[in-house]
């Protein structure tokens, strides 16, 4: 009797281990390590500020470089956050705050006269940090004190995407600067006197602290934001509750691996072997912001989420869920997840090892251009599990909406 | 590619293959007709039907830039008037424009859209990498080797327009890049259509097939593509130039330069509904059918009716509208094939590259 009390209490432990996948239980833990994400995120970005705040007070090596190293760990966490962003449409309209791209960083500062300028951007070269004054449309926008306000203001101006004013990569061009080795060795150069008032190089070096200072304050708060959102009570539950739960996470993870990462940010690179087009260009941290990505997608699905210090925010998952109904879809959809984790780790471990993103990306560079190609494999050959976990799950695809508002042919053509 | 391709038919080789001959089946428009919702979609028949369409279009698009190649080395070489480059361009990106849709299987391992059509493009990539290939030597611009290698940026249709269209010295380089269009046409082509190519993929579909453990997902794929292509049409071609009120953007038009942006939509609208209607045909049921086809009429009528190029068209309010009421019409015909087409079919819409941002 003792030894069967004994097994049944080790079956009980190992079917709390399995995680029983009830569906509600399964959202609550995906909004769990969403918030856990962004709270994390937070804590970086304002460990972020506080290692810009003493760069702008002491400018000199030291000071930068530890900013810089602030900026990369404050990206771990955010990338992760990632695969929450399309299928939850109050992160995707607060998203482009933080991380848009890609930009016209000649609209903040000094750029390289043939490095910078785009057509289809009448501001692509307005350079705010130089500025104090700009004309836009005849009218005069006072940017004479660089606040956030400010920053929110200048963002996408004019409805035009690439005058990208806040967030992490407005950061970033201020941090390293733009990268002029095109797809040879080595990021962007930016001095620490770019910062240093008594020893100013590159012009405005006041005005270029004082805009990297509302830039990170500006990142701070609407990262606050974003907790907000993940938060009980928060607008993000919400919506996960009048929608389908379900379907907001999948989307996010397939519309992240297939239109947005292997697609916008890995395959169109590639194809124009064009350092310009790697996510974090200036900084070459690129490698990182890719495995990142990759990671949260995956630690969507197997609901399970490594924090920054090291604690597990974990429960029922989506795995879960569809290996109840098809085990051999949810193993095969973990095994396409770890095989575009190799591709993106391996990528990683080279651009570690001395070799950037942008050098893998070269036109010629047959090894490079085939380890990007094989983490676009991976995220091509998840995406169609992952479309057929949708279909197991018995959700509803994307909705469409209709309009007839112009649909009186007699009033538009006349 | 075709390797790659020939090694996902390959792990086939063991199950047993569900051989299709092309001559086995008749015409098969219209009929026969199930009820929708009973699982009697006959997806095999949908599938050839629609590999003959598909085939039909990479195939003129293929012959489109064999044209454009010959015309541009007439053009340049042998004095040849420009006329006749200017029209097989526009015959080459009408040709293309239908399978701007089709953004999968080869055109997707092969990189060919982008290549192909590197559009939208917002940071004027492909002027700057003009830039890089008009430096090289006369001989190395008009090889399609040198302009496979460089950026996809100048490899396709939008360089060429702006090199027909703007100053730039355009000979010898239309030369080179048409003939690597025409390469990439051939490879693209091949790798659907040949032994073992994505079209036996497509007809292998079952539980051990790489891509298609179904039928059904092959009918699936181009339901989305279809639903993708309007999504380009809505939100790239008319509503990048729309803007907002406030501000609009004429040359952010696709093919503004060449005057080409109607046209190059109402191609793709036109494919869109020859799939319906050739493809899909009868295993859609006939009112929805229809109604789908006549809205698609309504739309390139709404086309023909806006009575000036979309890029002029865009910037007045009075005519803005024009512009508006076509995208509005193909935002009705996205909503007819999903409450109509997708359900009637059994299928839903899967991811597609209008997915990111």
């Amino acid at each position: 009797m003792k030894n069967a009390l004994t097994s049944l209490g080790l079956v009980l432990a190992f079917s709390t281990a399995v995680h029983a996948a009830d569906k509600e239980a399964v959202i609550d833990n995906y909004a769990n390590i969403a918030l856990a994400g962004y709270q994390d995120s937070l804590v970086q970005a304002t460990a972020l500020k506080g290692a810009i705040d003493a760069l702008v007070s002491a400018p000199g090596d030291a000071t930068l470089l530890a900013a810089r190293a602030a900026w990369v760990e404050a990206r771990v966490p955010y990338q992760q956050t990632e695969a929450f962003r399309f299928g939850n449409p109050s992160v995707d309209a607060w998203e482009g705050k933080v991380n848009a791209w890609p930009l016209d960083e000649g609209l903040i500062d000094y750029v390289d006269p043939l490095l910078g300028g785009n057509d289809e951007n009448p501001f692509s070269l307005a350079n705010i940090v130089a500025n104090p004054a700009i004309e836009i449309s005849g009218a005069q926008l006072d940017a004479a004190q660089i606040t956030p306000a400010l920053l929110q203001q200048l963002h996408e101006f004019d409805g035009i995407e690439a005058n990208v004013a806040t967030g992490y990569h407005a950061i970033e061009f201020l941090l390293w600067g733009q990268d002029l080795n095109g797809t040879d060795a080595g990021a962007g150069a930016r001095p620490a006197t770019d910062f240093d008032t008594a020893n100013c190089t590159g012009g405005n070096c006041g005005r270029r602290a004082q805009y990297l200072v509302a830039a990170a304050d500006l990142l701070i708060s609407d990262l606050e934001d974003a907790v907000a959102l993940w938060v009980d009570g928060g607008q993000a539950r919400a919506d996960l509750a009048e929608g389908d739960g379900l379907v907001m996470a999948f989307t996010g993870m397939g519309s992240l691996s297939y239109g947005e990462q292997a697609g916008e940010r890995m395959k169109l690179g590639l194809l124009l072997h064009d350092p310009e087009e790697e996510h974090d260009c200036f900084s070459d941290n690129t490698h990182n912001s890719h495995y990142y990505d990759g990671l949260g997608i995956r630690n969507v699905y197997t609901g399970r989420y490594v924090r920054i210090d090291g604690s597990v925010v974990e429960g029922p998952s989506l795995y879960d869920y569809v290996a109840q109904r098809d085990a051999a879809l949810a193993d095969a959809l973990l095994s396409d997840m770890n095989m575009t984790m190799m591709a993106l780790g391996a990528i990683k471990s080279t651009a570690e090892a001395g070799t950037a993103y942008d050098q893998m990306l070269a036109a010629g560079n047959d090894a490079g251009n085939a380890l990007i190609q094989a983490g676009i494999d991976g995220l091509v050959a998840q995406t169609r599990n992952i479309e057929r976990a949708v279909k197991v799950v018995g959700l509803e695809g994307v909705s469409v909406e209709g309009s007839d508002s112009l649909d009186n042919e007699s009033e538009v053509f006349k | 590619m075709t390797r790659l391709i020939l090694c996902l038919i390959a792990a086939l080789a063991a199950a047993p293959a569900v051989a299709q001959v092309k001559d086995e089946y008749n015409e098969e428009l219209g009929l026969p007709y199930w009820a929708p919702g009973r699982g009697q979609v006959d997806h095999d028949a949908l599938r050839r039907r629609s590999l003959v369409v598909l085939e039909t279009q990479y195939s003129a698009f293929s012959q489109a830039t064999a044209d454009l190649t010959d015309a541009a080395v007439a053009y340049c070489d042998q004095g040849a008037p420009r006329a006749a480059v200017e029209q097989a361009f526009r015959d080459t990106w009408l040709s293309w424009a239908p399978l701007d849709s089709y953004q999968f299987g080869p055109v997707e391992l092969n990189g060919a859209a982008l290549a192909v059509n590197f559009w939208p493009d917002k940071k004027n990539f492909v002027g700057r990498a003009l830039r890089d290939l008009l430096a090289q030597p006369e001989n190395a611009q008009r090889d399609p080797a040198v302009i496979a290698a460089g950026s996809a940026a100048a490899q396709g249709l939008p360089a060429i327009e702006l090199l027909l269209y703007t100053d730039a010295p355009e000979c010898p380089a239309i030369i080179g890049i048409s003939g690597f269009l025409n390469d990439m046409a051939g490879t693209v082509y091949h790798d659907w259509f040949d032994d073992g190519g994505w079209a036996d993929l497509a007809r292998a579909a079952g539980p051990d097939n790489p891509v298609y453990l179904s039928p059904q997902e092959f009918t699936k794929t181009l339901y989305t593509a279809l639903d993708f292509g309007l999504i380009r049409v809505a939100d790239q071609r008319l509503g990048r130039p729309l803007g907002t009120y406030e501000r609009s953007f004429p040359t952010r038009a696709e093919g503004w330069r060449s005057g080409l942006t109607a046209e190059i939509i109402d191609a793709q609208l036109a494919g869109i509904a020859v799939m319906i209607r050739d493809g899909f045909a009868g295993d859609i049921r006939e009112p929805d059918r229809a109604w789908v086809l006549r809205l698609i009429e309504q739309t390139r009528a709404r086309i023909d009716k806006i009575g000036m190029p979309i890029p002029e068209a865009v910037k007045d309010p009075q005519t803005r509208i024009r512009v508006e009421a076509v995208r509005s019409k193909v935002d009705q015909i996205r909503h007819a094939l999903a409450e109509d087409v997708g359900p009637g079919l059994g299928v839903d819409t899967g991811f597609s590259p209008a997915d990111g941002d």
